[in-house]
């Protein structure tokens, strides 16, 4: 369970979240949603342990995120954010490859078909579509084996095809009993299959 | 009108062995300072104040006798005699607002001086500003000395310091023949590296001693970038260095293991002599003394 | 591969062209080049073997020290743009010298002052990445700090009247007229130890390319990545800088080039980095000092002639190697 008590976080002077609360039930597929630029990343970055909060707290499974190492955090959660940027151009296989284990690396074949990369694994990640790129990023982190997944604008660039196989994948993840949040900027009716909708513009 | 002679003997030897090892008793000389050629104190002629900012001329206005009408100098003055007189520039620049606090009668410039604007504001102000054209040989001296006694008003002065001169630049004669020496300018570290050619101002020391600059013989430019291979080639037996550069690369052991100067005679004998940076090209009052003891210093390290 | 193996043909090429050719026409050169432990007294192996030797050494020495620093510049700060003398790593590591020389501690050419001008790189090097927060200020920054770090040598230069010191100055002029052979033996270990670090790190440098927050991801510290790779940095740039001074452009070009010949896998790029800056390198000293005999001309200038074409050409036809 993860669990978030009147979380604020501030970028420089600003308070971008304000006395923010959620509970998030292991197992289940949770979507924050609201306009844009509303706070949503800031957030998914506080939960992810990328920015340090100011008051309030996250905890994991009862434990303090801020007490938690680099590493277990590792073991914890797999991220995938909304900015990307390459600059070098490896190939989509070989980002989807980068710093992963033997074991995740086992899984990569299976992960890039069902998300349509395998047609172009050989081509420079510089030279892909924002749609192609999503993919990638989705690729890395659901090839990764952790208890929580966290995605940032996950179906931003996605046709509506690519959108159902990548809902599915989520299925699929929490079939596994994993914990999945979305971070998205999407109306309700939309997010039938998600088993909690927490709108961030209402806090 | 008396005068006198203050030269010679007073300074024995300012010639001074720094190690003395290497084959064929040869061994580093250094030349740090020379004994000037004086008249005795003359009375103001026309200008009473006189700033010298062109090289080497404060110290023949001394020589000439007038020490009493400067009232300023350029910072490469450096001789003993002329301490008392304030350093009239900002390192090697003129600035108006200092010659002027000054008052001088007369300004004496040469074409390294500058900058130009300066120079200018000076003119406006009033101040007559007489070009000195510049040294880089010895027969130059004595045209040079005539042209500051002619600023000043001391022709006569002048004609005989000229005469004292050339008597006292007989002393040294043609005693090196076919002593083989390269003048090299040398800044350490890594980049810079010139051998002296035709008009670098040893060419003509050298020669006055009967020895062979080496690089004035192959280059007619005053200083050429050369590569250690060439250095080589010119063979030299003797190297003449500027006693700030030979510090600049590590002394004597850092100059005789450098590329190129290793492999000549002169590296592998360390037959190398170290002149004051501010002495060897001043072609000046002092140069008499510089060629006698240089001519001494050929002798010591050539060990012919 | 095979560009690889074809850029170790042309490195050893060049350097027999570089023990042939010289200021003076050696008799039987050939016959003592490839003799090289017989009759050396003479002058003429002298002037293979010690003087063309040496600066062969050093040249492919130095190119390779830096064109490794390069791609770590490059790879460390995710900056294409990244290059020592932009990073504040060769003012660092004159400042450094400077420091060293003035407190008596070292002398200018030991392995002491490397030591110190390494210690002043990292710093510099330091205090500008922390300064900058994009890939843009990152430069801006750099160039400005360089240039209050050069300024500050400059004025210091001035202040004291210390001949020693005053050698510093002369390094924005890098030369290898003045290499000698006991250079080779502060240069060549800390080039092996460099090389080596540099394609320990590589993988990791691959990983950092996708942003820190993805490093951190998974459970790697990209500061403790982007530190390690400063340090090895400041190693071989302050090595090549207090030995013959600053080469610029050639930590630029070399990484661009690799990467179009081998693509961006930086244990890749490290190697062949590393070879195409001795190669650049290589060429450029033979070309100063005897394309116009007697002569010695600028390095620097030699480098940028050649290395600024092949740069530009490789990016042209490389469209998509990094955007």
């Amino acid at each position: 369970m993860i669990s978030i008590t009147n979380l604020s976080v501030a970028r420089g002077k600003r308070t971008i979240v304000d006395n923010f609360s959620a509970t998030i039930a292991s197992g289940s597929i949770t979507a924050i949603t609201g306009p844009n630029g509303c706070g949503k990343s800031t957030l998914s970055q506080a939960i992810s342990g990328d920015l340090k909060y100011q008051s309030g707290e996250i905890t994991i499974g009862g434990r303090e995120l801020q007490t938690i190492t680099l590493e277990e955090q590792a073991e914890l959660r797999s991220v995938v954010e909304q900015n990307r940027n390459y600059w070098l151009s490896f190939t989509a296989r070989e980002v989807i490859s980068m710093g992963q284990s033997e074991a995740d690396l086992a899984r990569i074949d299976g992960v890039m078909q069902r998300l349509q990369i395998t047609e172009y694994a050989d081509q420079s990640v510089t030279t892909l579509s924002g749609g192609q790129a999503q993919r990638v990023e989705l690729a890395r982190a659901l090839i990764r084996d952790t208890p929580i997944y966290i995605f940032d604008e996950p179906l931003s660039a996605q046709d509506s095809q690519s959108k159902a196989r990548i809902i599915e994948e989520f299925q699929a993840l929490q079939r596994a009993g994993k914990t999945i949040i979305v971070i998205a900027h999407i109306d309700r009716q939309a997010l039938t299959w998600c088993d909690q909708i927490i709108d961030f513009t209402q806090n | 009108m008396r005068f006198s002679v203050k030269a010679t003997a007073l300074i024995a030897a300012s010639l001074l062995a720094l190690t003395g090892c290497g084959v064929n008793g040869a061994s580093v000389a250094a030349i740090t300072k020379a004994q000037s050629i004086t008249l005795d104190e003359q009375q103001p002629a026309s200008p009473q104040r006189v700033v010298a900012l062109a090289n080497g001329s404060a110290e023949i206005i001394a020589s000439l006798g007038y020490l009493n009408i400067l009232v300023g100098r350029d910072i490469a003055s450096t001789s003993n005699e002329l301490k008392g007189v304030p350093i009239a520039t900002a390192g090697h620049q003129v600035v108006a607002e200092k010659i002027l606090e000054l008052n001088p009668d007369v300004l004496l410039i040469d074409n390294t001086t500058g900058p130009a604007t300066a120079i200018d504001v000076i003119k406006r102000a009033g101040i007559k500003v007489a070009m000195i054209d510049e040294a880089w040989t010895l027969t130059d001296i004595a045209k040079k000395i005539v042209a500051i006694g002619e600023v000043i008003g001391a022709q006569p002065a002048a004609v005989q310091l000229v005469q004292k001169l050339n008597s006292a630049l007989q002393d040294s004669g043609k005693d090196h023949p076919g002593v083989r020496i390269a003048f090299l300018y040398l800044r350490g570290g890594s980049a810079i590296y010139l051998l002296g050619g035709q008009g670098s101002g040893a060419d003509s020391l050298i020669e006055h001693l009967g020895a062979i600059d080496v690089g004035a013989q192959k280059f007619k430019q005053p200083f050429s970038p050369i590569t250690s291979e060439a250095l080589i080639a010119v063979d030299p037996e003797i190297i003449m260095v500027m006693s700030k550069g030979l510090e600049s690369v590590g002394g004597i052991d850092g100059l005789v293991s450098l590329p190129g100067i290793s492999q000549t005679p002169a590296g592998k004998n360390r037959a190398v002599i170290a002149v004051d940076d501010s002495l060897l090209l001043s072609f000046g009052p002092r140069t008499p003394d510089l060629l006698r003891q240089l001519s001494g210093a050929i002798g010591q390290v050539s060990g012919r | 591969m095979r560009k690889t193996f074809i850029a170790l043909a042309l490195l050893f090429i060049a350097s027999l062209a570089g023990l042939a050719f010289g200021t003076s026409d050696v008799a039987n050169v050939w016959q003592i080049i490839f003799n090289p432990f017989t009759d050396t007294t003479s002058i003429s192996h002298q002037i293979v073997w010690e003087l063309r030797g040496t600066r062969i050494a050093a040249a492919i020495l130095v190119g390779a020290s830096l064109g490794i620093a390069g791609t770590l510049a490059q790879g460390s700060t995710n900056n294409p743009l990244a290059e020592p003398t932009i990073l504040g790593t060769s003012a660092g590591a004159a400042l450094g010298v400077l420091l060293g020389v003035l407190s008596n501690l070292v002398e200018i050419g030991s392995v002491g002052a490397v030591l110190f001008a390494a210690c002043g790189a990292l710093l510099v090097t330091t205090l500008v990445f922390s300064l900058a927060h994009s890939a843009l200020s990152l430069i801006t920054v750099g160039i400005g700090v360089s240039a209050i770090v050069s300024a500050l040598v400059g004025l210091t230069l001035t202040a004291v009247n210390r001949p020693d010191a005053r050698s510093i100055s002369f390094w924005t002029l890098g030369s290898f007229a003045l290499v000698t052979p006991s250079d080779l033996l502060i240069l060549a270990p800390i080039l092996l130890v460099g090389a080596f670090a540099a394609w320990k790190l590589a993988p990791r440098l691959d990983l950092l390319s996708l942003g820190d927050a993805a490093v951190r991801h998974i459970g790697q510290r990209p500061h403790r990545i982007r530190f390690q790779s400063f340090i090895v940095l400041s190693l071989l740039v302050a090595t090549s800088v207090s030995l013959v001074g600053t080469i610029s452009f050639l930590a630029l070009a070399a990484p661009h080039i690799a990467r179009y010949l081998t693509g961006p896998k930086n244990s890749l790029v490290v190697a062949n980095s590393a070879l195409i800056g001795a190669l650049i390198l290589l060429v450029a000293d033979i070309a100063s000092r005897s394309v116009v005999p007697p002569y010695e001309l600028p390095i620097g200038l030699l480098t940028s002639l050649i290395g600024a074409p092949i740069l530009i050409a490789t990016l042209k036809r490389g469209k998509d190697v990094w955007r």
